[in-house]
């Protein structure tokens, strides 16, 4: 039987249903509810009837309108709960049938399993949770025609259920790894990249999380407070000072050797290159312990600075700056080196025959090809020697730096008044991290530019 | 000073009393005892998204405006958790952070933005076109301007005398108010929407010059406005939004500056909020791009006489090809067009 053919039978059961309720007394024929939606049954009917290509759309609509009128009014608490509810499932009926009707069959399954998910979730699961279903059905029904969209649905909705106090970290990095992993694209077909991919993220997500839990974690009022500190301002100006120091130190004497070991080919060469990782390589305890056995003040050395010269080391500004040389040094002098083994000898050779000296050279030719290479290197350095926590507690654990000053107060007060601290200085790392990323675009390569494609 | 300062006392004042027990169902929301009120906001906003679908035809714009003033009407006395554009975004975020905890309240801060983000995704941007209060306030205001606002266009947006006099007129306007609130109040954060209607007197003076060649890269605007007012809602800002008084009983000296703006700068330029400054419009644009309704040429029936590029008030037709980012869903191009070579098309399959 054509589905057209019960719709009159079907508004025929309805209206008899009706009359029988007025007369048995559960239902107030005269309300106004009641009476729209038997106006709408009847308007639903007679659009049925002269487009006969919509009735599967039409009976659905009477059977949830008689459902209802006849039962969901008895359950829900008043009319309002009720329309609410029916002009959810009204949606959900319409989008439904459209997604059974034009796409595949997958769709059709994940929107029904997603329906008893939803209701497992916001009715069973959550308490009080009845009209959040209702919202979400309906944000179902939105993102159902997609599986892209579909996936970005339910990642908000575990985030903001199951993982809630971590929900915008986890919505951040499972709304980066979806849009990932649907949209990767590649040149060799291949199904088992996007699966590499997958699992590669889900490793990053414990990179991620911490981080944008602690940034996301903290509002503006506790960052104002910690910022408000006096100790805390003066650590972290310290450590902006002594990295900024430390690393102009190393760009005057880092930058010329990273020019000479790229240029010049001497015994030893690649020695000094392996030695110049070592800072990387030593744990930051032992490079610390290490540091303050040379330039203690009961040391030789440290000793004939401290007295000789007035310069004590341990315990001074000096001595931060001299630990955040040490760890920083591989930083800049790798990226030195590479940047200027990608400027054209050739060039240079040029300039040379043209009759520029060779400062010239170096400063018109190499300096400005290498400066995104250099540019990369001194950020690089730069936050490595403000981050720099195991070898300056070391040699210099008064006065504080910034790592310094967090780990002194997580000592004495705990992980919760950390906290405003430890964002505020992500968010100056992450300062840095737009910078370093601002300049390696906006500078200029020694290497021939990839020619655009038209 | 003083004469103006009298005469902002009084309208202020009178701006309070004319707004008191605005609010009908007041007594419903005082203990939230159920989810009453936000139930009966999902169902009168679901059901001005989908009015657009069946109104006939005919009188189509007739019916437009008639739901736009249903939709303020609604906002007025049903909604009360929109606290106007920006409100929506911020209450968006403490709704989604507080499921599981306290479901009542995340349902009281969710339905509104949930509601039209989901009838924009499945019927089209229709909330701007057809419901926003905003959008309507600012259409309505420039109804009586309509053929100089033709004008204009067709000529390039050129800049007259009487557009400089109007702009200069408004920058006044807004000099008045700011020093009159800076002499008679503190500012708080909430205070902020002032900003945006100091950018907004800025692009009145930017779009009196060069509109033709910068509307374009202006309407990126609303992205740092979104961005802005996101970052609020994380960092916990409260901002009050133009057109937000009339909704909430907040009676603000500095919302209702930056309403005054916004209504000003809409007779200028039309729908100018819309276009440049509204935050919440890139997400219903977003929400616009993935809907099932959508509008599209029929280029083999298009005479390309221009109609549709004249009559749109947000300039998204250009050429008769409607830009889905940018379009409001008024239908005024469909209702328009001699030849019907625009039409509303379902698509319920999304090309991959």
């Amino acid at each position: 039987m054509k589905p057209s053919r019960i719709i009159p039978l079907l508004q025929v059961i309805l209206l008899a249903l009706y009359a029988a309720g007025t007369v048995h007394g559960w239902l107030e024929p005269l309300e106004l509810f009641n009476l729209l939606m038997m106006t709408a049954c009847l308007v639903t009917t007679a659009r049925a009837w002269r487009h006969p290509d919509e009735s599967l759309v039409a009976g659905g609509i009477l059977v949830l309108i008689g459902a209802h009128l006849f039962v969901g009014q008895r359950i829900a608490p008043d009319t309002l709960t009720g329309g609410a509810i029916l002009l959810a499932s009204l949606l959900t009926l319409y989008v439904g049938i459209q997604i059974n009707r034009h796409l595949p069959r997958g769709y059709w399954w994940a929107f029904v399993t997603g329906y008893f998910v939803l209701y497992a979730l916001f009715i069973l699961h959550l308490n009080n949770a009845e009209p959040l279903f209702i919202l979400f059905l309906m944000a179902m029904t939105a993102c159902a025609r997609s599986a892209r969209l579909l996936a970005y649905y339910w990642a908000a909705v575990v985030s903001f259920t199951f993982l809630q106090p971590y929900a915008w970290p986890a919505v951040i990095i499972l709304f980066f790894a979806i849009s990932a992993v649907t949209g990767a694209r590649s040149s060799v077909p291949s199904r088992l990249l996007p699966v590499f991919l997958a699992a590669g993220l889900a490793l990053f997500a414990f990179v991620l999380l911490p981080v944008l839990l602690m940034l996301t974690g903290e509002d503006l009022h506790s960052l104002e407070t910690v910022w408000r500190d006096p100790r805390i301002r003066a650590a972290i100006g310290r450590t902006a000072a002594t990295a900024t120091v430390s690393t102009a130190v190393l760009t005057l004497f880092g930058v010329p050797l990273a020019y000479a070991i790229s240029r010049l080919r001497f015994p030893g060469r690649t020695l000094l290159l392996s030695l110049a990782d070592l800072p990387i390589v030593i744990p930051q305890s032992v490079a610390g312990i290490a540091l303050l056995r040379v330039f203690g003040r009961r040391q030789i050395i440290g000793g004939w600075l401290a007295d000789t010269l007035g310069l004590p080391v341990d315990g001074t500004l000096l001595g931060i700056g001299i630990a955040q040389v040490f760890v920083a040094f591989p930083f800049l002098l790798r990226s030195a080196v590479a940047a200027f083994d990608t400027v054209d000898e050739e060039l240079e050779l040029t300039a040379r025959s043209l009759g520029a000296s060779p400062w010239n050279t170096f400063r018109r030719i190499a300096l400005p090809l290498g400066a995104r290479g250099i540019f990369l290197g001194i950020v690089l350095a730069w936050a490595r020697a403000a981050g720099e926590f195991g070898a300056v507690v070391f040699i210099a654990p008064t006065p504080e730096t910034a790592p310094v000053a967090a780990f002194n107060r997580f000592n004495s007060a705990g992980m919760i008044e950390t906290a405003p601290l430890v964002s505020l200085l992500l968010l100056f790392s992450l300062v840095m991290f737009f910078l370093l990323q601002l300049t390696t675009r906006l500078l200029p390569t020694g290497a021939a530019q990839p020619r655009r494609r038209p | 000073m003083n004469v103006l300062r009298t005469f902002m006392d009084r309208l202020s004042a009178w701006l309070e009393s004319a707004s008191a027990n605005i609010k009908l169902v007041d007594q419903a929301l005082s203990g939230m005892q159920g989810s009453y009120v936000e139930l009966l906001t999902l169902l009168a906003l679901g059901l001005l998204a989908v009015i657009p679908i069946i109104v006939p035809e005919r009188h189509r714009q007739f019916y437009r405006r008639l739901n736009q003033c249903f939709g303020i009407l609604i906002f007025i006395f049903v909604v009360y958790t929109c606290l106007g554009v920006f409100g929506m975004i911020r209450n968006f975020h403490r709704g989604l952070m507080e499921i599981g905890r306290e479901n009542i309240i995340a349902l009281y801060f969710c339905s509104v933005p949930l509601t039209v983000l989901v009838t924009s995704m499945i019927f089209g941007p229709t909330f701007c076109g057809w419901i926003c209060p905003t959008g309507a306030l600012q259409e309505f205001i420039a109804i009586p301007l309509k053929r100089w606002h033709r004008a204009r266009r067709k000529a390039g947006w050129p800049c007259t005398p009487a557009v400089l006099t109007l702009t200069g007129l408004v920058t006044l306007v807004f000099l008045g108010w700011m020093a009159y609130l800076s002499v008679t109040r503190v500012f708080f954060v909430e205070d902020a929407s002032v900003y945006w209607s100091e950018v907004l007197v800025i692009l009145l003076f930017v779009l009196a010059f060069r509109m033709a060649r910068w509307d374009k890269a202006l309407r990126r605007l609303r992205w740092v406005s979104f961005a802005i007012i996101a970052a609020g809602a994380v960092a916990g800002w409260r901002i009050t939004s133009p057109v937000h008084f009339t909704f909430s009983k907040v009676y603000d000296p500095a919302s209702v500056l930056s309403t005054i703006m916004v209504v000003l700068g809409a007779i200028l330029v039309p729908q100018i909020w819309c276009r440049y400054l509204c935050p919440w419009r890139e997400t219903i644009a977003w929400a616009g791009r993935h809907s099932v309704r959508r509008l599209e040429t029929r280029h083999d029936t298009c005479t390309q006489c221009g109609q549709c590029d004249s009559v749109c008030g947000v300039e998204a037709v250009h050429h008769g090809t409607v830009d889905p980012h940018e379009c409001h869903l008024c239908l005024k191009c469909v209702d328009t067009c001699p030849t019907k070579a625009i039409r509303l098309v379902d698509q319920w399959k999304v090309e991959p």
